[in-house]
């Protein structure tokens, strides 16, 4: 007991916790969940029926899924997170938040980032790397504002009048330190204009490093301080001991160090090196037993407490919530399987995969959390206990039908495209085969999130209720204290005390020696997967003597930024896997060189429509053009959206020298020439097209529109590629 | 490394650790065995599959898929019979269940560029006396089918349709000659008559 240490008498300090600002968290973390919701229904939709963008370009899936995926992750998870960590740690560490200064930056800074987030995505500024869309001003705010938080958390700390800290804080800790080291990494941009910038990364090095970022994001974004958040609240709300130290601090350490190696399960079966694929695959299946340490320590908390569960909605949904962490944690490395993965990769199978954890995982928790921390905060009892019973039923039901109805699509949808008769053919040629058949899914899909929404407004109402109820001279916030020291501690008393407990236990005395310690364990993996990678993999390594690539002409590379503007690769992959049902539906599997001078790469992560890696000369220029103005003209039961802007929409040459020699430095061969004349050589080009477009009978006046730079493109790919 | 027992717990609870934080307490009960059984095989697991892999001759990827395609080609080379004669061809022209199944096909793969009654569109009009591959017979539009016009954006069909299929639309595509649709795209190639 920390008391008997000798060190710090805590029971006689008067701690004043500043829950002003869990307050504001807390209401931005319900704010934003609606939003992320109705988001996620709105793009179901769109999946089910083109038409319900309405035409209009701001709207389409392609930009709103990044919307989507950014609103649940930093907005209702990020927010949520915060009113979660800075609740509990001012109680775990008996003492008020470092500096009431730098909490409020924290919150209102991530509103403005969310909000900055809401208005360009739409407008199609993007980088086009997922879950890492937001371009590079904004990427900078991000990294200061959670440097903010890091600074405020680990202050927080030091002021602490506990001399050890508990297991939630070593999550918290590990999610600060390793989010800054995978944002700042994946960060790294030149910027074009103000909304416009090229990763340095290209083709398969920007492929391990996005996906080293995208992994670990959802293990120290979703996953880490979730199980800080559950370490806390599931002990709280049944008032039962952790079940077990050793077991929080073996699988603490575990899932640290064996996380961060597992990024290239993304790119399985791809031009990934082989080496890093096979990394990828046992991490992830050594991941499986810590990941079910936590959810075992989560759930025998609750052991003899099953009747309590039963009538506490709070525990409920704590207590689901862990068992969906458990589903989702041995589902993921199932999924790491390479040939499990040939089947589930790019299609609803991990969308199914990430739902589970999303809505299950934490959804689930925030809701737990919220309940908990609303009669708490505004000190008076929940209006009504059974609405949040309906909402834990609706939401579990919502789930499951979302899961059930993502998986069979996405198994079957797999199946058939890679069906292969004996005659050695593909028994479903045309990919739109296989899309009818999983449309009516994408209906009962949304089914399942709308049922989930509806529960949250049972939620809303219930904590809108809660408030109003709540007593109204309700004494204001605690105040600051005048002096809030750091802890000085007397290490050798403290080291004595805790070493009859292990070695752990002193390190638990010592949380900035933890923070190094966790910074270490994450860069072993990064190191030994990205060193390699980046060092050798450049236009001059031997990997590419076999191949000659040409970059993109000044048009063509206008047209992809439009690509990437338009989200493109959020259903359209760029990689032909090494498997039989690629390479007969799409032809060679993918080289390393055919990407290696995209900046950024395009490999995409799911297949709503077909590849497109050698798409490139397959159909007529007209047929593009006729198939992106009404896709049904072209393929009847398409439900791709029109794209009737890029025939109207003038193509915008203004930085497309300064994007050549952005290019250029990056290792991109353009010669300076090529740079100079850019404007004009895209000019000439778009030309060029238009007038054969006519010659097709095809629309008049298309020069200088934005169509003619994407079907150069699009005529590009798989064409730049020549073996030596 | 830990031990059961904080010696200052007064706590009736044997596994209680004596710690205490904002209430919560904490227990030190063993991981469960299966738990570290499964923890060591995954990561015995792990080593020799990288060793496999990485370190060894497990079969690349690159490998196996070889492997499925020759498997894929001796499935093709197999039920690819010699070219179909003229006659073949012809007596699919007069058989309504292949003109049917041909019908079927050609609304799937090739109307997008050669309309919906073959009219033409972005490829060329395919029921007038024009040619611009061929003259026009069963086999000249087989050809044109199985091996496409790659530079004109007419792709091989016969990589990507079973040879039946192929022969069926080619007999429908013969049998909507001289049709006369409504709206079709001017002449393109050489005027031939049979």
């Amino acid at each position: 007991m920390s008391t008997s240490t000798g060190v710090i008498n805590t029971e006689k300090f008067d701690h004043k916790y500043d829950d002003e600002i869990v307050k504001y968290f807390l209401m931005a973390t319900i704010i934003w969940a609606g939003v992320a919701l109705l988001l996620g229904i709105y793009a179901a939709l769109e999946l089910a029926n083109y038409k319900f963008n309405l035409g209009l370009q701001w709207l389409t899936f392609g930009r709103i899924r990044p919307l989507h995926t950014n609103a649940a992750i930093f907005a209702f998870g990020g927010n949520g997170i915060f009113a979660g960590i800075y609740h509990s740690s001012q109680r775990l560490l008996k003492t008020r938040l470092f500096s009431d200064k730098l909490s409020w930056f924290h919150f209102w800074g991530w509103q403005l980032i969310i909000l900055a987030a809401a208005i360009t995505l739409p407008l199609g500024l993007t980088q086009g790397k997922e879950y890492h869309e937001l371009e590079w001003p904004i990427n900078i705010a991000v990294a200061i504002v959670w440097i903010a938080f890091g600074i405020n958390l680990l202050q927080t700390i030091r002021r602490r009048k506990e001399p050890h800290i508990y297991v939630a804080l070593w999550f918290y800790i590990a999610t600060f330190v390793t989010i800054a080291l995978l944002y700042v990494v994946n960060s790294i941009e030149i910027p074009v204009s103000w909304f416009n910038s090229y990763p340095v990364y290209a083709g398969v090095q920007d492929a391990l490093v996005q996906w080293w970022y995208g992994h670990n994001a959802v293990a120290f974004f979703l996953t880490t301080p979730f199980l800080g958040l559950m370490y806390y609240y599931i002990p709280k709300a049944v008032n039962k001991p952790v079940y077990s130290y050793r077991l929080s601090v073996v699988h603490f350490w575990s899932l640290v160090f064996i996380y961060i190696w597992a990024g290239p399960h993304h790119l399985l079966n791809t031009a990934l090196p082989e080496w890093a694929q096979t990394l990828g695959v046992i991490f992830s299946v050594m991941l499986w037993i810590p990941s079910w340490g936590g959810m075992i320590n989560g759930l025998m908390t609750l052991r003899g407490s099953w009747d309590k569960v039963k009538t506490d909605p709070i525990l409920k949904f704590l207590a689901t919530g862990t068992i969906f962490y458990g589903m989702s944690t041995f589902e993921g490395p199932l999924l790491s399987l390479k040939s499990v993965n040939e089947v589930a990769h790019y299609s609803d199978w991990i969308i199914a995969h990430v739902h589970g954890g999303a809505l299950g995982w934490n959804g689930f928790i925030l809701f737990g959390m919220v309940y908990y921390l609303v009669p708490r905060l505004w000190k008076t009892e929940l209006y009504n206990k059974s609405l949040a019973e309906t909402h834990f039923w609706l939401g579990t039901i919502g789930i499951v039908i979302y899961i059930v109805s993502m998986w069979t699509a996405g198994i079957a949808q797999s199946m058939m495209l890679n069906a292969v008769d004996a005659t050695g053919h593909l028994v479903y040629p045309d990919f739109v085969q296989t899309v009818v058949r999983i449309v009516p899914l994408y209906y009962v899909r949304s089914l399942g999130g709308l049922m989930y929404f509806v529960g949250y407004l049972l939620m809303v109402y219930n904590v809108v209720k809660t408030i109003k109820g709540a007593p109204v001279a309700l004494a204001a916030s605690a105040k600051r204290e005048e002096a809030n020291p750091v802890l000085k501690l007397d290490t050798q008393a403290l080291v004595q005390e805790s070493i009859s407990e292990g070695p752990h236990r002193v390190l638990e005395g010592f949380p900035m020696v933890m923070t190094v310690l966790a910074v270490a364990a994450v860069l072993v993996g990064t190191m030994i997967e990205l060193i390699p990678m980046i060092t050798s993999t450049n236009a001059q390594s031997e990997e590419f003597a076999a191949f000659k690539v040409k970059p993109l002409t000044s048009l063509q590379l206008a047209g992809r930024d439009i690509y990437v503007r338009e989200g493109c690769y959020l259903c359209h992959s760029q990689m032909i896997r090494t498997t039989v049902g690629d390479v007969l539906r799409y032809g060679p599997a993918s080289e390393t060189a055919d990407s290696m001078y995209d900046h950024p790469f395009q490999w995409g992560s799911k297949r709503t429509g077909p590849d497109l890696a050698r798409v490139g000369g397959k159909y007529p220029d007209l047929w593009h053009v006729r198939h992106l103005l009404n896709p049904r003209d072209i393929v009847p039961q398409s439900i791709m959206p029109t794209y009737s802007w890029l025939l109207e929409q003038k193509l915008d040459l203004g930085t497309i020298e300064r994007r050549f020699s952005v290019l250029k430095m990056l290792g991109v061969p353009y010669s300076d020439e090529d740079v100079k004349n850019a404007a004009e050589n895209a000019k000439k080009d778009s030309i060029a097209i238009a007038e054969d477009l006519v010659k097709q009978g095809g629309p008049q006046g298309l020069e200088n529109k934005e169509i003619t730079a994407l079907v150069a493109y699009l005529q590009s790919l798989g064409k730049q590629t020549e073996k030596r | 490394m830990t031990k059961e027992k904080d010696p200052h717990s007064n706590s009736d609870n044997p596994h209680d650790m004596g710690h205490d934080y904002d209430g919560i307490r904490e227990d030190n009960h063993p991981a469960p065995t299966w738990w570290w059984t499964f923890f060591i095989i995954s990561i015995i697991f792990g080593f020799f599959y990288f060793l496999h892999y990485s370190l060894m001759d497990g079969e690349t990827l690159k490998h196996r898929l070889a492997r499925d395609m020759d498997q894929i080609e001796s499935l093709r080379a197999k039920d690819a019979k010699a070219e179909p004669s003229e006659a073949d061809l012809t007596a699919l022209v007069a058989s309504p269940a292949a003109l049917k199944a041909g019908r079927e096909t050609f609304a799937g793969k090739c109307v997008s560029c050669h309309g919906d009654l073959g009219q033409g569109g972005i490829g060329p009009n395919l029921t007038d006396n024009y040619w611009i591959h061929g003259a026009g017979t069963v086999t000249d539009i087989y050809h044109v089918v199985t091996q496409g016009v790659l530079e004109k954006g007419m792709p091989a069909w016969g990589a990507v349709l079973p040879p039946d299929e192929v022969k069926r639309v080619v007999a429908y595509v013969k049998s909507i000659h001289g049709s006369n649709p409504p709206n079709p795209k001017p002449p393109q190639g050489t005027e031939i008559h049979d």
